[in-house]
Formats: structure tokens, C-alpha cells, sequence
């Protein structure tokens, strides 16, 4: 992770998107203040709360911001959860560890909270194993929310669960989160989940926002070349390709960064100027940012075939030119 | 023609709770040089459904035609023959490479198993053939699938299965562990090579708009049996089954203007351990009536080359 | 050159080499490992060349320095027939080894069929085979190499099979337990569906994907059997005089443990020290041969 500037308003959801690697969860961790020091390392930068700076926070204070007011929702349930634990007692201690009320109060509260998330209070003496996926995430989420934080941070919270699950869970979480008028930054790898839930996206890339703005700025806008090859790799419901037009070659190896751009070497636009410089954020428009030295030039993309593309990524040759025949050569080897 | 003919199929398993109907009643033809996509929720049944057409895990009951040829419980020669004309490709490209072995000796693997190509340097030259064919640079020859990304490692698994010459491939969520911007580069690929050597898939996943993408037939399953079959575009804008119509409304789309409305499903999946009577989708289903929670729907032909297992398909679609 | 080829050359130069040699790279790293094989190899050889190491005999009894402390003469001082220690040991070392790799030996192949058989197959053949084990397994090891021995008598090949029955339940469940999460992963899966044989499947990949956890085994079983026969022997089961053995060593010097505790102290360390060496390269080669452990 690398530079990263977000900002969430009051009440609005955020969009945090990238692929495997991106470092998603490590920006939201490193806003909880989490990373395991060594190997993280914050080597520089804020991390603002109503003004206030979590990093310079002492560690005491800090546990009382987590889950008080900003509170995480984790991609797999399971291991959120304690399995030798009622869901009940989890929620109740949730509570009571950030307010201070009786065992009888903690208890009501922790019903009122089941009955939100839509699970009947008489399950509450179950145990986790005895919950289904959706469900589970539907007990997490009661967890997070029952201390009303300000801020949620939910990383890939419907990930490992079912399209009709994913629906049900989505739209509980809009709905509580426009009842108490919570913030929330979502990290997902999933577009559509963005275009349904979020006001505004950033596009992260190998530890770097490279795109952000409102999703309008995002998905009607597309700035970035990195946006616009996410967009051009999905299949579309509503239109017939006969092709898709995939990104070439690989993600970076995060150890092993190039020296300009760290879309470069996909980039179908790259230029000397990509390869050795690194680009600053461009404001495209009040609020929509952008990282790439070709902003707001956006010609029509023309991703060349990548089945040749992949053999000229490996062997570092030019690859803007599709009619570079190399699946010959390659064969004689 | 006709390629792949199955017919009630079932494969149940025992389990310390009961049996389990992982696969019951499911029928359907697949057309040679065709795609069925096979959708379907975690756990209804789609992997086992590809499985047991393979006899990987044999059928408890029905039959699985290859040109045919009854394949259901195959021996002796038409085992032989079989495994060689029908292939699978593997949903994790990880686990399903031995990672003990080089991108070479995975290759070359089935080739050494089923004999077709015999010698070393024949071998060889066929494993270099079959890496250029699914875009692997040569000099991966002696990597390890752990050096590799899931893409490559896919490339992989894709190379093994078009190692023997099927023509025939269950691809079991070949894109499911990748990131889109891989799973579009590893879904053109099966598209390249399906137009060039005529191959029959049938496309197992839970991803919709992937499905749609590639598939001429599609086949949504819930809960081990079938719920609607027709073609692709037909299935999208006119569908019949109630379930098909919640999970269409449920996939989330990356398109802001794309409105739509929607019909969220209530309710959880019922297990399918030792299930009741009646339709499975009975307990989910808005239009469920005293008929769906008695007797289980088989699959009709409602429109022509338009099959829904529900009782009141016609009713509820004004048909 | 720009950036993009030069992080190509380095993983084309990383990918391009070996696995054998990778496996090496990976074993050197490991400092405590590397002085395991450096320790055992030097026992190994010691205990080939032991009668020209040292200028005594083994059995050479001199009543005239008997019970010494560590001189320049004697390095690790005499017993109490005034026969050198350092000598002893080494021509020890050489009986445990032999001892406890056939043992070893013994059960790893017995326990390699018992174990794929069982995990592979399932069902009825691995009830039978996991019951028979599970009533070797619920015998003290010690108790049942005793016994075994005792029945047969001495001697260097009837003691190792005392101990290698001992080790044969264990070794089979371990291997059986390992096969049985290996038989439900894909990559067999896709063998089957290559039309690939049972024998075919286990060989290729059954067998040589359970090496790792198998030579781990190994060479912690090399190990505690040489502390079995260390035992054994202690007990005058095993070994017997005038041949050294550890064991046999340290009960002979036990009467003298007050006034020369060096004549018991240097065997114990010996057993100890071997022990541990195995173990050590156990671990080492484990970690060296999973490439998934890599960096």
C-alpha cells in the first residue's frame, strides 16, 4: 500500500474496489490501526477521524473507537465469530464491552438487533454451526452495528455467500445504514455490488487509488485505463460481445514494482513518459481524481488479441502492435 | 446432432443424517459444438451433476448417453475411450495440480496415461504444442504451479484437458477463483477453442453474467433438481421458473442506468437431506400453493425448447 | 533494459533451475538443519572408521587407568575396566545406526503398504488393517519391544524387529490419515478422469506427495528408536557386552554415577545429542521439500 488518500463523508457509502493484491484490506485495516508491526509499517501519513488523528492515538483510546465507532464487518462469518459461543452472549458482550449497562439490558438490546438483521430472537441460544452462510454475515452485521458506529468498514462482506443471499444481505445493510445514517466504506472486488450500493468508488491498483470520484464520475466517466479494462473484462448482461477485452498480462509483483507507472506495463496507451514517471492524482472535475499522465484524453480502448499479448508480455517485447505474429516463433522453440 | 444425452439422473450420498440428494432427476441433451451453462447456488447440486456425467462419482440412478454410447457406469474399453473424449476442467486451478510436479510433467501426464502420444521427444514436443495452444510462453516448461498466478495455472488445467483431443469438457468454475480482468483473457481462450476444434462444453458456474456470455443453453438448477431449461437469451428476457426470475433480479450489476425491478427471495436454500415432498423451492417461492408442498414438479416443456419444473409456470406467467 | 525484463530474467533465472537444487538452496538456509547433517555425517563416518580413530580398542581393558577423568590420553576418560570411552561411544554410534535404520526400514515398509492400502481403498480393508493396528498401537512401544525381544532372543536383527514393530501402528495411521486428505483432492480427481489406474495414481502421486511428511517420520523415528534401543539395551535386551551400546553404556556405569559421573555422562549426551540431531534434520527437511514454503 502506497499513498493512499480516501475520504468517506457523513452518511454516504464509499466503494473501495481493486483484484486480488490490490491492497484493499490493508488500507482498511491500516485504518483500524491493525497491521502487524513488523512486517507493515506505517511509514507515513494520517488517518483522520472528525478531525482527529487515529494514527497519533493512543492504543487504549484507539480499542474504544474500534467497534464503538467504527466498526469492521469481515468477508468470512466464520471466523468473526466464536464457535463455543451462543450468538446471543456474542452480541450481548459486543454491547456490553463498549456500553456500560447491565447483563438484563445488554440482553434486551442484543434481541432488538437480531430482530433488525431479521433473525428470530428465539435463535439467539444457538450456536454459530447451526446458522447458514447468509445468516452468519447477518449475525456479524447485528455485531457491528449494535454499538451504532459512526463509520463501518466492510471488506468483501458478501463475498463468500450466494447471489439471492448477497441480494438479502446488501439490502439490510443499505437499509440499517440509511435508518442510523452510518458511514460506510465498502471493499468489494465486484463492480455491480458498487453500482448498487455506493455513492461514491475508488479503483485501487497494486497498493494505489488510481480513480475516484462518484460512481457517475466512475462508471459513466471512466478515466483511467485500469477502470475502463475492469469495465471491458466483465460480460454484460444486457449486451451480446463476441469478445471480451481482458487487461493483458498480470497484475505486479508488489516487491517488485515498475519504476513509472504501476499500470504501465498493462497500459495499452503507455508511453515513454508512463514507463519512467510515476503519475500524480489529476482532478478531472471537482471531486473526481485520476491517476494517469493520458487523464481525460480517453481514446476508444483497443485491447489487441491476448492470447499473442500474453506470450509478448513474457518475452518484454512491444506488444501495441497486435499484428506481431509471435505465436509462430514461439512454436519452433 | 445430438453429443450428450442424460437422463433422470441421480446420485445420492449417504450421510451420518440422512441421504442426501446432491442430483435428482435432472435430464437435458446437449447439441454438439454447443455450451449448456449449468447455474445454480453453492451446494444445489451442479458440481456433482458434471461429476457424475464423467463417472467420476457414479450415478446413483439414470443414465448419461456420449454419442450413444451408455457411459453411466463405464468398464473395459468404453472407459477407456470414454475418458479420452470427455474431459473436465477444474473450478481451483491450485489444488487440482499436483504441485510436486513441473508445468511439464502436468502436461504430459495425461498424455503418458491414456498412451496417445508415446516417446519422450514426441511428448515434449506435443506439451510444448499444447502450452503455445492455450498461451503459455515456453520457457514456463519447468515452473511449478506455485511459482505461477491463477491464470497461468488455469492455462494449465486447460492444456491437461485438451492434452487427450475430447470432445467433450465439464468445465467446473474454470473462472471462478480469478480476478475478472484474468477471467476474460481464460474465457476468450475457451471460446478460441471451442470455434477451432468444435468442442461441446457444458459450463458449470454461479457467475450469471458469465454464463450468459458464453452459453447458448442454460440449465438452473435448485436444490439437486432442475428448475428451468432453455436457451440463453430466451432465459434472460423471459423467465419463467420463480426462482430464475429472484436470482436474474439479485446479481448485481455494474451498469448505473440498468434499472430494473427487483424481487428479493426471502428464506434460505432447504437441505437437500432427506428432503419433503413436494416442490423444493416451495418454501421460498411467493407463488407457492397447497400443490407445490405435496408433489414435486417435473420438468415440462412449457414453450417450444423451454422446460420449467413448476406447477404453476403458466399461471403465474400469464401463458 | 527496463524494469519489466529485468524482474523477468530474475524469475525466468529462479524458475529455470532445478528442483533438486532449489530443494538445497532452501535446506542450506535453515543453520540449525545444516549442522544436524554436518553432526550426523561426522557420527556416520566415526562410526565406519571407528577402530582407527582412536588408539585403543573397544574392548580393551586396562585395570591400571580405570575410572579416569577426561585426559589428554583418554579425551572423554575410561570406565571402570579402564576400557576409553570416546572409543566405546564410536564404535556405539555404530551399532545404534545400523540398529535403528533397519528398524526403521522395517516399519516404514511395512507401514508404507498398510498405510496406502488402507487410506486408498477405505471401507473394510482399512477397518481390518486400523483395527489389527490400533491393538499393536495400544501396547506400550517399549513394553511390546521388550516382550518381542525377549521371544526372540539377541541379536542386531531380531532387536530392530523387536523396535520396528513397535513403530509400525503409528507410522501406518500417520500415512493413512495423510493419504485419506490427499484421495479427495482434485489433482486426483483429474488423474481419474485421465483414465490414470489406482497403481498408477498412488505411485505417481499418492506416495511421492506423502514423502514429505514420510521422511519428517523418518527421521524422527531414526531418533527415538535409537533411544528404544538405548533402552532396550539399558534394560540388557538389546545389545549385549562386550559390543558398546549407548544404553548398555550408561547401565554399566550407573553404580559409579556418585564418584565418576563421566563414565554414564558421555554415552546420555551421545544418545541426546543423536536425538536431537535427527530431529532438527527432520525438521529441516521438511521445510526444504514443501515448495510451498518457499521465502
Amino acid at each position: 500500500m502506497n499513498g493512499v488518500s480516501l475520504s468517506v463523508e457523513e452518511g454516504e457509502t464509499l466503494g473501495l474496489v481493486g483484484e486480488t493484491g490490490a491492497g484493499k484490506t490493508t488500507t482498511a485495516l491500516g485504518v483500524l490501526g491493525l497491521i502487524q508491526c513488523p512486517p507493515g509499517e506505517y511509514v507515513r501519513g494520517e488517518v483522520l477521524y472528525k478531525g482527529k488523528d487515529l494514527r497519533k492515538t493512543p492504543e487504549r483510546e484507539m480499542r474504544q473507537i474500534r467497534g464503538a465507532e467504527i466498526s469492521m464487518i469481515f468477508q468470512d462469518p466464520m471466523t468473526a465469530l466464536n464457535p463455543v459461543m451462543t450468538v446471543g452472549e456474542q452480541i450481548a458482550e459486543a454491547i456490553r464491552l463498549h456500553e456500560d449497562c447491565t447483563a438484563a439490558e445488554a440482553e434486551k438490546k442484543m434481541i432488538a438487533m437480531l430482530e433488525k438483521v431479521r433473525i428470530p430472537a428465539g435463535r439467539a441460544d444457538d450456536y454459530p454451526h447451526q446458522f447458514s452462510g447468509g445468516m452468519k454475515q447477518r449475525v456479524v452485521i447485528a455485531m457491528a452495528l449494535s454499538c451504532n458506529p459512526n463509520l463501518i468498514i466492510a471488506d468483501e462482506p458478501t463475498t463468500a455467500l450466494d447471489v439471492t443471499i448477497q441480494a438479502q444481505v446488501l439490502d439490510m445493510i443499505g437499509r440499517l445504514r440509511k435508518e442510523s445514517g452510518t458511514s460506510m466504506l465498502l471493499i468489494t472486488h465486484d463492480l455491480g455490488v458498487v453500482a448498487e450500493s455506493c455513492q461514491k468508488a475508488a479503483i485501487m491498483y497494486a497498493g494505489q487509488i488510481v480513480e475516484s470520484g462518484t460512481v457517475e464520475d466512475i462508471f459513466d466517466r471512466t478515466a483511467h485505463p485500469y477502470t475502463q479494462g475492469l469495465f471491458n473484462s466483465i460480460p454484460s448482461l444486457d449486451k451480446k460481445l463476441e469478445r471480451l477485452r481482458p487487461i493483458r498480462g498480470q497484475m505486479p509483483d508488489p516487491t517488485r514494482l515498475p519504476a513509472g507507472c504501476e499500470f504501465a506495463p498493462r497500459c495499452p496507451y503507455a508511453d515513454e513518459q508512463c514507463v519512467k514517471e510515476k503519475p500524480g492524482m489529476v482532478e478531472l472535475s471537482p471531486g473526481h481524481f485520476c491517476r494517469c499522465h493520458h487523464a481525460g484524453k480517453g481514446a476508444p480502448l483497443y485491447f489487441p488479441d491476448e492470447r499473442v499479448n500474453e506470450l509478448a508480455y513474457d518475452h518484454g517485447l512491444p506488444v501495441s502492435n497486435p499484428g506481431n505474429n509471435i505465436l509462430g516463433k514461439e512454436a519452433g522453440q | 446432432m445430438t453429443q450428450l444425452e442424460v437422463k433422470n439422473l441421480k446420485k445420492y450420498f449417504m450421510t451420518p443424517a440422512g441421504s442426501l440428494h446432491a442430483v435428482d432427476d435432472v435430464s437435458f441433451t446437449v447439441e454438439k459444438g454447443k455450451t449448456l451453462g449449468v447455474v445454480g447456488e453453492s451446494g444445489c447440486g451442479k458440481s456433482t451433476l458434471g461429476r457424475a456425467i464423467l463417472a467420476l462419482n457414479e450415478a446413483t440412478g439414470g443414465q448419461v448417453l456420449f454419442e450413444g454410447t451408455d457411459v453411466t457406469h463405464p468398464r473395459g474399453s468404453v472407459r477407456k475411450k470414454m475418458k479420452r473424449e470427455m474431459q473436465i476442467i477444474f473450478q481451483d486451478p491450485y489444488s487440482s495440480l499436483d504441485s510436486r510436479m513441473s508445468v511439464q510433467e502436468l502436461i504430459a501426464e495425461p498424455l503418458n496415461i491414456t498412451g496417445i502420444v508415446k516417446g519422450r521427444e514426441n511428448v515434449r514436443r506435443r506439451v510444448l504444442e499444447l502450452m503455445d495452444t492455450v498461451g503459455l510462453a515456453s520457457r514456463y516448461r519447468l515452473s511449478y504451479p506455485h511459482e505461477l498466478d491463477g491464470g497461468r495455472r488455469q492455462r494449465i488445467g486447460i492444456a491437461r484437458a485438451l492434452a487427450v483431443e475430447p470432445k467433450f469438457i465439464v468445465c467446473d468454475e474454470p473462472v471462478s477463483a480469478l480476478d475478472v480482468s484474468i477471467q476474460a483473457q481464460i474465457l476468450n481462450l475457451m471460446a478460441d477453442l471451442q470455434k477451432e476444434r468444435g468442442l461441446t462444453y457444458i459450463f458449470i458456474t454461479h457467475n450469471l453474467s458469465v454464463v450468459k456470455h458464453i452459453s447458448d443453453d442454460i440449465l438452473v438448477m435448485y436444490c439437486g433438481c432442475l428448475a428451468e431449461k432453455c436457451e440463453c437469451d430466451d432465459l434472460f428476457e423471459h423467465p419463467l421458473h420463480p426462482y430464475t426470475k429472484g436470482l436474474l433480479s439479485a446479481i448485481p450489476i455494474p451498469n448505473l442506468h440498468y434499472k430494473r425491478e427487483r424481487t428479493l427471495l426471502e428464506g434460505e436454500i432447504v437441505s437437500p437431506v432427506n428432503p419433503a415432498p413436494g416442490c423444493r423451492f416451495a418454501t421460498r417461492c411467493p407463488h407457492a400453493c397447497d400443490k407445490c408442498r405435496a408433489e414435486q414438479p417435473a420438468g415440462r416443456e412449457v414453450m417450444p425448447g423451454h422446460f420449467v419444473a413448476c406447477h404453476r409456470a403458466e399461471e403465474i406467467n400469464g401463458l | 533494459m527496463n524494469e519489466l525484463d529485468l524482474t523477468l530474467t530474475a524469475e525466468a533465472e529462479e524458475t529455470g533451475q532445478s528442483r533438486f537444487r532449489l530443494m538445497l538452496k532452501r535446506f542450506c538456509r535453515n543453520r540449525m538443519a545444516v549442522a544436524a547433517l554436518v553432526f550426523l555425517t561426522l557420527l556416520v563416518l566415526s562410526a565406519v572408521f571407528c577402530d582407527r580413530l582412536t588408539p585403543y580398542a573397544y574392548d580393551a581393558q586396562n585395570l591400571l587407568e580405570m575410572n579416569q577423568t577426561p585426559s589428554k590420553a583418554h579425551l572423554l576418560g575410561t570406565d571402570n575396566f579402564g576400557r576409553d570411552i570416546l572409543t566405546r561411544i564410536l564404535r556405539g554410534a555404530r551399532v545404534s545406526l545400523i540398529v535403528s535404520v533397519m528398524a526403521v526400514a522395517m516399519s516404514t515398509f511395512a507401514a508404507v503398504i498398510l498405510g496406502a492400502v488402507s487410506g486408498y481403498y477405505g471401507g473394510r480393508v482399512d477397518n481390518i488393517i486400523m483395527r489389527l493396528m490400533d491393538m499393536l498401537g495400544s501396547i506400550p512401544g517399549m513394553l511390546l519391544s521388550m516382550a518381542v525381544s525377549a521371544a526372540l532372543g539377541t541379536g542386531l536383527v531380531k532387536t530392530a524387529f523387536a523396535l520396528a514393530i513397535a513403530s509400525v501402528a503409528q507410522l501406518s495411521r500417520q500415512l493413512r490419515s495423510s493419504i485419506m486428505l490427499m484421495k479427495n483432492s482434485e489433482y486426483i480427481e483429474a488423474a481419474r478422469a485421465f483414465g490414470g489406474s489406482d497403481w498408477e495414481i498412488i505411485t505417481k502421486h499418492v506416495i511421492p506427495n506423502c514423502m514429505a511428511p514420510l521422511i519428517v517420520q523418518i527421521s524422527l523415528s531414526l531418533g527415538s528408536t535409537i533411544m528404544a534401543i538405548s533402552g532396550l539395551s539399558f534394560l540388557g535386551l538389546g545389545v549385549q557386552p562386550p559390543t558398546p551400546e549407548w544404553g548398555q553404556m550408561v547401565a554399566e556405569g550407573q553404580s559409579f554415577i556418585r564418584q565418576f559421573p563421566h563414565i554414564i555422562i558421555f554415552p546420555g549426551l551421545a544418545v541426546a545429542l543423536t536425538m536431537l540431531a535427527f530431529n532438527l534434520l527432520g525438521d529441516g527437511l521438511r521445510d526444504a521439500m514443501d515448495p510451498k514454503m518457499k521465502r
